[in-house]
């Protein structure tokens, strides 16, 4: 007798219409249907051939099929007699050394970024996040990196509007002062005076769109990601909230800077406070098996949340709004994707967060 | 290829000096390239690795 | 205080401290080209380098991951003076890195280096299963195909072998005989395997990892040679408990309480006992398998 054993870095999300397969050493993941999934579960319980025999002679070979390309992919292996119980299941934890993750700031004024700083003496923020809603002039793109020199920051994200100094030689000398920048997103860029350089030790990104911070919150298949530390962190963990502080444009400290909730002004409280404080982690361990129609879906382990814009419809037993991410227009029971803006059912929570409604 | 070792050496060297293999391959050369490290006093290191992030933290474009 | 001899670009050495800091633990780094002084203050003995300076009176627990304490010694004028102080000095030294070392600890600075040959005799001696080995300088008594060499160092690099690229000594299937004498080259017989395993050793427990290298023509022989398409898996494992208590043994013998040991579990079922290194690599298996090692190490500390 044969016997079919699935490694364990491969993950089985079953959704309602279709399953993902993720690989956890490779970092892809593939849709599949159903079938395969039902057949990986007869295969735990019962050996290939017993599993051939319990499906009418037509089926035997689509089983075989099935297995071929589950054996082709590496996602399992064959054992003899018995399934090989010597290799055990990996665990899902996730454990993470930092404090914050994830510092999203929507910059104006210079001197927030001299209060994170000096804030960073006590916690560790590993990445910091700009949305500048106002052009950066080169000094002050230079002077990022310069403001946390010595932290343990690791790297920062920069979305500002484009001008037309921001140029090769700019961006060169960007790359080659400043360390910790790892993506720049320039936004408002009809005319491009620059190359697509790919010597740069950041990631370039530009768009012709005006992009305001309420542009975030976008779920699409560019924003997924199989990795151990995405998938460990969405199964214990909300994907977006995890150890993520905000600062919007006026000072206020929040999880996100897009959420209503506020806990203190950085003008006039401390970081490190605001973290103590009853309710700022209230998302935090908000998954995605716990959000309405995400909990079907295949793809809940490698998308990442938002709970800014939701389709508020849904709210559970602690207050805390369940409902789907507003801007995902993918729908698990038919497997489709759809333009979420242009969605009926999606206008009143639009008109609520003051979207504009699309014809 | 030869490696060049073999050539230059007078002495006699280990049979393993032979079968020596490339180390890398030109895509870990060019992900060197990008390695950044950052001077962090806090953790005592002139050496802190900027490692890009595994996910997006936001989602606007 | 905790003291950390490492490398400034140690990322290993960056994992832990990051978790020393979430556990709130105080420690003091000290990295490879630091020349410590031996000062004495009241009696206490009182390390001085540019970057650092503590009492030994004051370090609870030692973690040895690379480097080590360097002294700077003195150099004097008479040769019999300079003897004389040049074993004073030695003295002085010897004595704290011995105090260090009485102290809770990953690992010793005085017995950092590994004798690959001697490790192999004291893993027969413990019972455990070795692959044959020998030395020879010339391919006579080879069994080409079944046979393997490697390195005997532990440093396998060698810079510029080739024209833009360094050289590494993996391990190689002897394919073809040699007409001339070469120097002493350790041969191995090769295991035919059905995959190996990489465990982590620290204080009597193990992390076990399989690697199932054997699907894959260019990972077959060195796992290390990794291939980017498609890497190999890599699953939790737990060894059968005799092989965990000689290994036990092994590294109770050999005065290490941390390192990386690897085995092959051959197609017949016996688990073949490759190497030790007790400054290995292990955030590999550490992500891999998702055992929080560098977590591990500062709980320990």
């Amino acid at each position: 007798m044969r016997y079919f054993n699935l490694f364990s870095s491969v993950l089985l999300t079953k959704g309602a219409s279709r399953i993902l397969i993720s690989d956890l050493e490779r970092n892809v993941s593939e849709l599949q249907s159903l079938d395969l999934y039902n057949l990986t579960e007869d295969l735990k319980l019962n050996s290939i051939e017993d599993v051939i025999k319990e499906y009418d002679r037509d089926s035997g070979e689509i089983i075989n099929e099935y297995i071929a390309f589950l054996l082709e992919n590496e996602y399992g292996f064959i054992s003899h007699n018995n399934w090989d119980n010597s290799f055990n299941q990996l665990s899902f934890n996730y454990d993470s050394s930092d404090v914050i993750s994830n510092l999203f700031l929507e910059l104006d004024n210079f001197s927030v970024l001299h209060k994170i700083r000096s804030a960073m003496d006590t916690i560790d923020i590993r990445y910091l996040v700009i949305y500048s809603i106002r052009q950066l002039s080169k000094e002050e793109l230079g002077e990022l990196d310069f403001i946390f020199e010595n932290t343990p920051l690791e790297g920062i994200e920069i979305y500002c509007p484009y001008y037309d100094q921001i140029n090769d030689a700019f961006l060169s000398y960007l790359s080659d002062t400043s360390k910790r920048i790892y993506k720049l997103v320039l936004y408002n860029c009809d005319t491009i005076t620059f190359s697509t350089n790919e010597n740069l030790k950041f990631s370039l990104e530009y768009t012709k769109d005006y992009i305001t911070i309420k542009n975030c919150g976008i779920v699409d298949l560019k924003y997924f990601n199989t990795n151990n530390s995405k998938i460990f962190e969405s199964k214990n963990y909300n994907s977006c909230l995890f150890k993520k502080i905000g600062i919007d444009i006026d000072g206020n400290i929040k999880n996100c800077p897009l959420m209503p909730d506020h806990f203190g002004n950085i003008r006039n409280t401390s970081l490190e406070k605001v973290l103590e404080m009853a309710g700022f982690k209230k998302y935090w361990n908000l998954t995605k098996d716990h959000i309405e129609i995400c909990k079907d879906c295949e793809f809940r382990y490698i998308c990442t949340d938002c709970r800014a814009f939701t389709e508020k419809t849904h709210q559970n037993k602690e207050g805390l709004d369940t409902s789907k991410p507003l801007k995902c227009g993918y729908d698990p029971y038919t497997g489709e994707w759809s333009e979420w803006s242009t969605n009926p059912l999606k206008e009143k929570a639009m008109r609520y967060y003051d979207f504009k409604i699309k014809q | 290829m030869e490696n060049r070792i073999r050539s230059e050496e007078k002495n006699k060297l280990p049979l393993n000096f032979k079968y020596l293999n490339k180390l890398g391959s030109k895509k870990s050369k060019e992900l060197n390239k990008k390695i950044c490290y950052v001077k962090c006093d806090k953790f005592q290191t002139d050496f802190l690795t900027r490692v890009t992030p595994f996910k997006a933290f936001t989602r606007m474009l | 205080m905790i003291l950390i001899l490492s490398a400034n670009k140690d990322f290993t050495t960056n994992e832990v401290i990051k978790w020393l800091h979430i556990f709130d633990k105080k420690y003091i780094r000290v990295h490879e080209f630091e020349l410590f002084e031996i000062k004495v203050i009241d009696k206490k003995i009182l390390l001085e380098s540019q970057r650092n300076s503590f009492y030994i009176d004051d370090i609870n627990s030692v973690w040895f991951r690379r480097g080590g304490i360097k002294f700077n010694r003195l150099q004097f004028q008479n040769e019999s003076v300079n003897k004389i102080m040049d074993e004073t000095q030695f003295c002085l030294e010897d004595y704290v890195i011995k105090k260090l070392e009485s102290k809770r600890h990953i690992n010793k600075q005085s017995n950092n280096r590994t004798n690959k040959l001697l490790i192999l005799e004291k893993a027969v001696a413990v019972g455990l299963d070795v692959p044959t080995y020998f030395l020879a300088d010339n391919t006579d008594h080879i069994n080409l195909g079944k046979t393997i060499t490697k390195s005997i160092s532990e440093n396998i690099m060698v810079k510029s072998a080739f024209d833009d690229f360094d050289g590494i000594l993996y391990t190689s299937i002897i394919d073809k005989h040699e007409d001339e004498v070469f120097f002493p080259t350790f041969f191995q017989e090769k295991i035919e395997k059905e995959f190996e395993i990489r465990c982590f050793y620290l204080n009597g427990k193990v992390w076990s990892c399989a690697i199932f290298s054997q699907n894959d023509e260019q990972t077959k022989i060195d796992n290390r040679i990794y291939n980017y398409g498609k890497p190999n898996r890599n699953v939790r494992y737990t060894l059968p408990p005799e092989i965990h208590h000689k290994i036990c043994i092994l590294m109770t013998e050999l005065d290490y309480n941390c390192g990386s040991i690897d085995f092959i579990k051959s197609i017949d079922g016996k688990f073949y006992f490759l190497e030790v290194n007790p400054v290995g690599q292990f955030l590999g298996i550490s992500d891999i398998c998702n055992y929080a090692l560098e977590k591990e190490i500062a709980d320990y500390l």
